[in-house]
């Protein structure tokens, strides 16, 4: 039995019998595959890698930059697409459309003017941009001749600012809040969790006490009060964001720890801890090199799980105008104008950064629920 | 047991002060207070601004003026609110009986719905109606409830079938009491059902897992055996059983009644403890906010008390140890 395994491992793929077992493969490629097998963790990974390459090159696919505002189309409606200009084909295009104030109703209305077309086209040379603020361009993916039309795919919000363009620059805020969150909270949650469970005795105690009083803690509460007081610092945009980021990381490090001590506990037992004391490693690194270690796989699947609910955290108290400021967008900030009732029900498009927030929410559950499969060992087939 | 509630209590107290200890770190990070506020109001001379903030001890070194907050605060006096000019007490009893209202009805609502529901689609394991309710509340297990909210007020505000907001209509005050209670019943609807349909998507999983797991045990085929009819067999032997575990769930949504809500509060315009909570933080209101955050945290470490005494008395394997 062995010896076929060997001899069929050094033979290439194609001169193998059909019957024989499977090769052998390393860990990390039968997780990889029990992964692929569940379809809707591929497709939650396909959505987020989308999301995530739309986002790095947010300058370039979005047709108009964060802050530009055409303050003559304020809340248009998103622009059709046509294809047919009087009877003849001539390629995707828009019209222009033009606010006019309906005397009856006392509302504004925008309506084409169906006289002339705005072809949309690709490379186009529109708003000058700093490609990740550093180098200076102007060609985006796609976009429309001329200065009197404007192609906004999702509509213009109040500032007459493209939505669309802006929820691609705010993906960099609402898609990086919950990763840079997560790696202050991994190390931290991780260390304190497995020098409590390490130690044992006074240590232990004391870490789980501070950790029970800071869950007692009602959470939003908590959060509304954080974001509340540093709502009124005087700090530019990326400070805000890293305070952000680190009032979220401080809500979630605590229930980390507590599962990295529980598992911490059962592990400091094993033999090969023992040993690698008495080879005179010190407590530190028998803690970091040999323990933590055995909870990664836990660590890997617990935080992708985590990831949606900083997403959620940060798009709610951008909502209530206590997150990132205007004019820097983000998700959550967008939809601060879709609180106001009157606005949003003579303006749906406004919800459009909600519909993204819970497409990007059920993409990572889903990606998280197929890592927990794939991890899961006691499936093993 | 009353040995052991006491203990509780007792365990509390150094709880609460490092909460409190917290809280006021906190409110101090804020860039100056209310009174900063007030300075650049030039009807107002500064000689004004300086003795009222000695008479506030706002002068003072933090530390003592920590001492004189919590002096006060557990003598019942939660001091004054400086933006709606009355005391933080009176306030926050009237914003959390408002909270209640929702709390208790978004409860209700959630254990009505989701624990029935639960028990038809484990007694119609694999069928369609099972299948298609357990993929509505995957999907709607993945709308966050500030969106679901904003979708319910947006569908309301088009159709026009109920308020848009608010807990009451205008002309609240000249209605009968029938009437007043119908109308906050008509406000309630939408924010009860934002605050609940997650909470329904994961209990009525919940339940359906149970009552699956029991309805494999022998008694339950034991109970079937001896001819009883099915009616009896699953709502006699089988969903007791299966609902016990659920009483765990039970204690502790209770203890997050009063601060689940504040988001969806917040977003319907729910006059509830959430909003003050906003408002107090917008207008560096800090006494208020701080007597918001003690309030919550009081409440939330008496709802996992009542959590742990109701799984004992229902669970007779489990005793409580003074």
């Amino acid at each position: 039995m062995a010896s076929t395994n060997t001899e069929s491992m050094t033979k290439p793929m194609s001169e193998r019998p059909q019957d024989e077992l499977p090769p052998m493969v390393s860990s990390n490629a039968r997780i990889w595959r029990r992964f692929t097998k569940h379809k809707m963790a591929v497709a939650g990974m396909w959505i987020l890698g989308v999301m995530y390459a739309l986002m790095i090159f947010a300058e370039f696919f979005a047709p108009y930059t964060e802050i530009y505002e055409d303050r003559n189309k304020s809340y248009q409606p998103p622009s059709a697409i046509h294809v047919m200009h009087e009877g003849k084909f001539i390629g995707p295009f828009i019209y222009n459309q033009s606010e006019e104030f309906d005397v009856e109703t006392l509302l504004s209305k925008y309506t084409e003017d169906k006289t002339t077309p705005y072809k949309i086209k690709l490379f186009h040379q529109g708003p000058e941009y700093k490609m990740w603020g550093l180098i200076p361009a102007n060609i985006h993916l796609f976009g429309v001749e001329g200065d009197q039309a404007r192609l906004f795919l999702f509509g213009s919000d109040q500032a007459g600012r493209d939505i669309f363009s802006r929820l691609l620059y705010g993906s960099r805020v609402s898609l990086t809040v919950g990763i840079m969150a997560i790696a202050i909270v991994i190390p931290l949650g991780m260390l304190i969790g497995g020098i409590a469970g390490y130690f044992g005795g006074w240590i232990d105690n004391g870490l789980m006490r501070i950790v029970e009083a800071l869950m007692a803690f009602p959470s939003f509460y908590l959060l509304l009060a954080l974001f509340g007081v540093t709502y009124h610092w005087d700090i530019t945009p990326t400070q805000r964001y890293f305070v952000i980021t680190a009032i979220l990381a401080l809500l979630g490090w605590t229930s980390l720890s507590r599962v990295i001590r529980g598992m911490v506990l059962s592990i400091k037992q094993q033999e090969y801890v023992e040993a690698s004391r008495a080879a005179g490693a010190n407590h530190l690194w028998v803690i970091v090199k040999h323990i933590l270690p055995q909870t990664s796989s836990w660590v890997i699947v617990s935080v992708s799980l985590m990831v949606p609910s900083y997403i959620l955290g940060e798009s709610a108290l951008s909502m209530l105008g206590l997150g990132v400021q205007q004019p820097a967008a983000s998700w959550g900030n967008m939809l601060e104008e879709a609180r106001s009732l009157a606005s949003l029900s003579l303006h749906p498009w406004l919800l459009a950064p909600g519909f993204v927030i819970v497409a990007t929410v059920v993409a990572f559950n889903f990606f998280g629920d197929g890592l927990r499969d794939a991890f899961d060992s006691k499936k093993r087939v | 047991m009353f040995r052991y509630i006491l203990k509780r209590l007792i365990q509390m107290i150094p709880l609460l002060i490092f909460i409190s200890i917290i809280s006021f770190g906190i409110s101090k990070m804020a860039p100056g207070d209310f009174l900063t506020q007030k300075a650049l109001n030039p009807s107002i001379s500064p000689e004004t601004i300086a003795a009222e903030r000695a008479r506030l001890g706002l002068d003072q070194p933090v530390h003592i003026q920590y001492v004189r907050w919590a002096t006060n605060f557990v003598q019942g006096d939660m001091g004054q609110s400086f933006m709606y000019r009355t005391s933080v007490s009176s306030l926050i009893v009237q914003r959390l009986g408002n909270t209640l209202i929702l709390g208790v009805a978004a409860f209700l609502f959630t254990w009505l719905v989701a624990i029935p529901l639960g028990i038809a689609m484990a007694v119609r394991q694999y069928s369609t109606f099972d299948k298609v309710s357990s993929g509505i509340t995957f999907f709607l297990l993945g709308i966050p409830e500030f969106f679901l909210a904003l979708l319910l007020l947006f569908a309301a505000a088009k159709t026009g079938i109920l308020p848009v907001g608010g807990m009451t209509s205008p002309d609240f005050a000249y209605m009968t009491p029938v009437q007043q209670a119908l109308d906050i019943g008509k406000h309630l609807v939408i924010p009860v059902f934002a605050v609940a349909v997650g909470s329904i998507a994961i209990l009525q999983r919940r339940m359906r897992g149970n009552l699956l797991d029991v309805l494999g045990e022998e008694y339950v085929r034991t109970a079937r055996a001896k001819g009883l009819p099915e009616n009896k067999v699953i709502y006699k032997h089988a969903v007791r059983n299966a609902i016990n575990p659920l009483v765990t769930i039970l204690g502790y949504e209770f203890a997050s009644l009063l601060s689940g809500f504040a988001l969806v509060e917040i977003i319907i315009g729910w006059p509830g403890m959430g909003m003050m909570m906003l408002e107090a933080l917008q207008g560096l209101d800090m006494t208020l906010a701080m007597a918001g955050i003690m309030m919550g945290a009081f409440m939330l470490l008496v709802g996992n008390l009542l959590a742990d005494i109701l799984l004992a008395l229902v669970d007779p394997r489990i005793k409580l140890e003074a």
